[in-house]
C-alpha cells in the first residue's frame, strides 16, 4: 500500500488571530478510509476542505497523488466530497444529478448513459432514475449523492459527516452501504465525522483531532483500547478515569487512588509521578466478595439492550460505571447492594494529562 | 419525500356529503384572492367587455363589435408606439437584470450585511416624479453629463439624445426598476444555498458553469420574475415616456392613458390595453421558451 497517496504537509489555517489547524502533518494510504475524528470546531472539517480547494491553507499544501495542490482550483482537482446535507440539485432528476460531472467533461451521450447505470446499479437506484430530487428519501438522496461523487472516479472521496442527517436505522444501513461501495470500488476515503461510533465501525485508521491539532492516530482497536491521552480516553467510549500517583513494590506496580490500590502493568512509569488509569466499564467484574479493588455500593442501574451498566459508588465518592453482560449465568446484583469491582492489571490504561 | 399517507378522513360518514369543504389553507388564501378579483380581475373583464363597445358623443354604446381592433389593427401609428413600448421594456429589462444580478450575488454570497440591498431599496424613500426630474438635471442639455464631457473636450455640443429620447426614458426606467429586481433576484439566489456552488465547483464546474447549469436554473423563477417585472412596469408605463421620452418616445402605454383621460374614447383605449396585455404575454412566452432552450429551466430531463 502506498504509503503517502495523500499528503498533508505542515498544513496551518488561521483566521485572525484563531488557530483553526496548527501545523497538521498527515499521510493518507491509498485505498484506505481514514477517519477523521473530532469534537466540533477541532478541525476536521476545516482540514477536508482544504483538501478539496474550499479553503487555501495559511501555510504548507495537500499533496495528492504527488501533485501539490496550492495553485489547483476545486474543479481541477480529483477529489470528490460527499455533502453533509447532499446537495444535490433539485433542477435535475436523480440520472442528471449523477451525470453533472460527465456533462461538464462533455462526455459521449453514450458513455455517459452507461457510466450512470453502472452508478445506478453500485448503490442500487436503478429504478430511481428520473425521480426528482424532492421525490427519494434521505437514504436514496445520500446514495444520489455518493454516486454523482464516484462517477468521475476521483483519487480521494471526501465524506463530510455524510449520515448526520440521517435516522439512526438508516444510519448504520448506510455504513454498511459505504464499505462495501469503498470495497468495490478502491477509492481513498477521507471520512469527517464527531461520531466514534461511526470512525470505529468504517475506519482502516482514525486519526482523532482535537483545537486544530492531531491529539492520536491508529486503528480503531488502537485507539480505543490503548488512548494515549485522557482526552482520546474520553472521547472513545465510555471510560472510568481515576486520578493517583504511581506506586511499586517488589512484586507489583500500582496507581495508589482513593479508593485504594488498583494493580497496573508495569510501563516504566517513574514511581510517584500523578497519573490518570483509564478503566473501560466492561473491563470491570462485579463481585460480591471482599476481595476486589475497589468498593462500593450500587446506586443505579441502566438496561442498555444487551448489557446492564450499573452505577457503584465508592466509599470516597467517586462513580464507576461498571459493565454486566446480560446472559442467564450472570445476575446482576440490586441497587443498594455492597459490591466490589476488580479488574486485569492489563485492561488498566494509564494516560496523562 | 414519497412517504404514503393513509387517506384522512376530515369528517364522519354522516356529515352531507354534498357540503363543500373548503380546501385547507383557504382562510390565508382568501384576502389575496378577493383582492386580486376586485381589483385586477373584475377591472380587466370590465375592460374587456368595454373594448368590444363603440364610443359615441358622452357615451359608450353597447353594439357588441371588433371595429376598435380592427382600427388598431391598421393604425400603424399604435404599432410604432407599441413597438417602441416594447422596445422600451426589452433594454430596461434586460439591463436592469444585468445590473441587479451580480449585485443580488454579491450580496447573497459576498457582503457580510444587507446594507447594498438597503442603500438600493433606499430610493424608494423618494417620490418616482421627483426622481424623474432628477434625471432631467442630470441629463439636460445644460445637465451634469452633458457639461462634464464638454468640459473634459470630449463633445463640443450637448449630446441631444440624451433628452426627450427613448434613450432618456429608458435610463430613467433602469434607474426605477433596478431595485425591484434586485429585491427578487435576491430573494431568489437566497433559495441558492452556498453549498449547491460548492458542490457544483466540487464535480468539476468552472465559475461560468456554475452559473449556468446551476445558479441560473436554479433561480428560474426570480429571473423570469425580475425581467418581467421590470419588463411589463416598464413597457406600460405612460409617464417617463412622457416626460422623458420626447417625441419619438411615444409609447402604446401613452396612447391608452391618452384615450382615456382626454379622448374619452374608453373602448378604444380598452382594445389598446388588451392589445398590449397580449403582447406581454407572448413576451413572457418568449422569455421563457428561451431560457427552457438556452437549458436554463428546472424541471427538465436530459435524458
Amino acid at each position: 500500500m502506498e504509503d503517502n497517496f495523500v499528503e498533508f504537509h505542515n498544513v496551518t489555517k488561521k483566521w485572525g488571530d484563531f488557530v483553526g489547524l496548527d501545523g497538521i502533518n498527515l499521510k493518507i494510504r491509498r485505498g484506505e478510509i481514514l477517519t477523521l475524528l473530532g469534537p466540533s470546531g477541532c478541525g476536521k472539517s476545516t482540514l477536508m476542505r482544504i483538501a478539496a480547494g474550499f479553503e487555501l491553507p495559511t501555510t504548507g499544501d495537500v499533496i495528492i497523488d504527488g501533485r501539490q495542490m496550492a495553485d489547483t482550483p476545486p474543479e481541477k482537482r480529483e477529489v470528490n466530497m460527499l455533502f453533509q446535507r447532499y446537495a444535490l440539485f433539485p433542477h435535475l432528476d436523480v440520472f442528471d444529478n449523477i451525470a453533472f460531472p460527465l456533462r461538464i467533461q462533455k462526455r459521449p451521450k453514450e458513455e455517459i448513459r452507461q457510466r450512470v447505470e453502472k452508478m445506478l446499479e453500485l448503490v442500487q437506484l436503478k429504478e430511481f432514475s428520473s425521480r426528482w430530487i424532492n421525490e427519494i428519501s434521505g437514504g436514496q438522496a445520500q446514495r444520489v449523492a455518493l454516486a454523482r461523487a464516484l462517477i468521475g472516479q476521483p483519487k480521494v472521496l471526501l465524506l463530510d459527516e455524510p449520515l448526520s442527517a440521517l435516522d439512526l436505522k438508516i444510519r448504520h444501513h448506510m455504513l454498511e452501504e459505504l464499505k462495501r461501495i469503498h470495497r468495490e470500488t478502491g477509492t481513498t476515503f477521507l471520512y469527517v465525522t464527531h461520531d466514534q461510533d461511526e470512525a470505529m465501525i468504517l475506519s482502516d485508521r482514525i486519526v482523532l483531532m482535537n483545537a486544530g491539532q492531531i491529539v492520536q492516530m491508529g486503528t480503531p482497536d488502537e485507539m480505543y483500547g490503548k488512548p494515549q491521552s485522557l482526552f482520546a480516553a474520553k472521547f472513545f467510549g465510555e471510560t472510568n478515569i481515576v486520578e493517583g500517583k504511581l506506586v511499586r513494590s517488589a512484586d507489583r506496580c500500582a496507581v495508589e487512588t482513593t479508593d485504594g490500590l488498583i494493580t497496573v502493568e508495569d510501563k516504566m512509569i517513574s514511581e510517584g509521578s500523578r497519573v490518570y488509569a483509564s478503566i473501560r466499564p466492561e473491563a470491570f467484574v462485579i463481585s460480591n466478595h471482599a476481595e476486589g479493588n475497589i468498593r462500593g455500593i450500587v446506586e443505579d442501574i441502566e438496561n442498555i439492550g444487551a448489557r446492564t451498566v450499573c452505577r457503584v459508588r465508592s466509599g470516597s465518592g467517586h462513580a464507576y460505571r461498571a459493565q454486566v453482560f446480560r446472559t442467564s449465568a450472570i445476575s446482576t446484583p440490586p441497587i443498594g447492594a455492597n459490591v466490589a469491582l476488580s479488574c486485569a492489571p492489563a485492561d488498566v490504561v494509564l494516560v496523562s494529562q | 419525500m414519497s412517504v404514503d399517507f393513509p387517506a384522512r378522513r376530515f369528517y364522519p360518514a354522516t356529515v352531507n356529503p354534498l357540503s363543500i369543504r373548503l380546501p385547507r389553507g383557504w382562510g390565508l388564501a382568501t384576502p389575496p384572492v378577493a383582492f386580486l378579483l376586485f381589483f385586477f380581475v373584475l377591472p380587466a373583464i370590465t375592460l374587456f367587455v368595454t373594448s368590444f363597445f363603440a364610443a359615441q358623443a358622452f357615451q359608450i354604446v353597447p353594439d357588441w363589435n371588433v371595429g376598435n381592433y380592427l382600427r388598431i389593427f391598421k393604425a400603424a401609428g399604435f404599432w410604432k408606439a407599441n413597438f417602441q413600448g416594447l422596445t422600451n421594456g426589452f433594454f430596461v429589462a434586460t439591463i436592469s437584470v444585468l445590473l441587479a444580478f451580480p449585485a443580488a450575488f454579491y450580496v447573497v454570497y459576498r457582503a457580510k450585511t444587507n446594507l447594498i440591498l438597503y442603500m438600493a431599496l433606499l430610493s424608494w424613500f423618494s417620490s418616482y416624479l421627483v426622481r424623474i426630474f432628477a434625471w432631467r438635471t442630470i441629463l439636460g442639455t445644460n445637465g451634469m453629463v452633458n457639461s462634464a464631457l464638454i468640459n473634459l473636450g470630449l463633445i463640443d455640443a450637448p449630446l441631444d439624445f440624451l433628452i426627450f429620447s427613448p434613450t432618456a426614458a429608458i435610463i430613467t426606467l433602469v434607474h426605477i426598476m433596478v431595485p425591484f429586481a434586485l429585491l427578487i433576484l435576491v430573494s431568489a439566489l437566497q433559495d441558492v444555498k452556498a453549498e449547491y456552488l460548492e458542490a457544483a465547483r466540487d464535480l468539476g464546474a468552472t465559475r461560468w458553469q456554475v452559473l449556468t447549469r446551476v445558479i441560473l436554473p436554479m433561480c428560474h423563477k426570480g429571473l423570469v420574475g425580475a425581467f418581467m417585472f421590470s419588463f411589463i412596469l416598464a413597457a406600460g408605463d405612460f409617464i417617463i415616456p412622457q416626460l422623458m421620452g420626447g417625441r419619438d418616445g411615444i409609447t402604446s402605454g401613452l396612447l391608452i392613458s391618452g384615450q382615456f383621460r382626454s379622448v374619452g374614447n374608453w373602448p378604444l383605449g380598452s382594445a389598446m390595453a388588451w392589445t398590449l396585455m397580449s403582447c406581454l404575454l407572448i413576451v413572457y412566452l418568449l422569455f421563457v421558451g428561451l431560457l427552457y432552450v438556452a437549458r436554463l429551466s428546472p424541471g427538465r430531463r436530459y435524458h
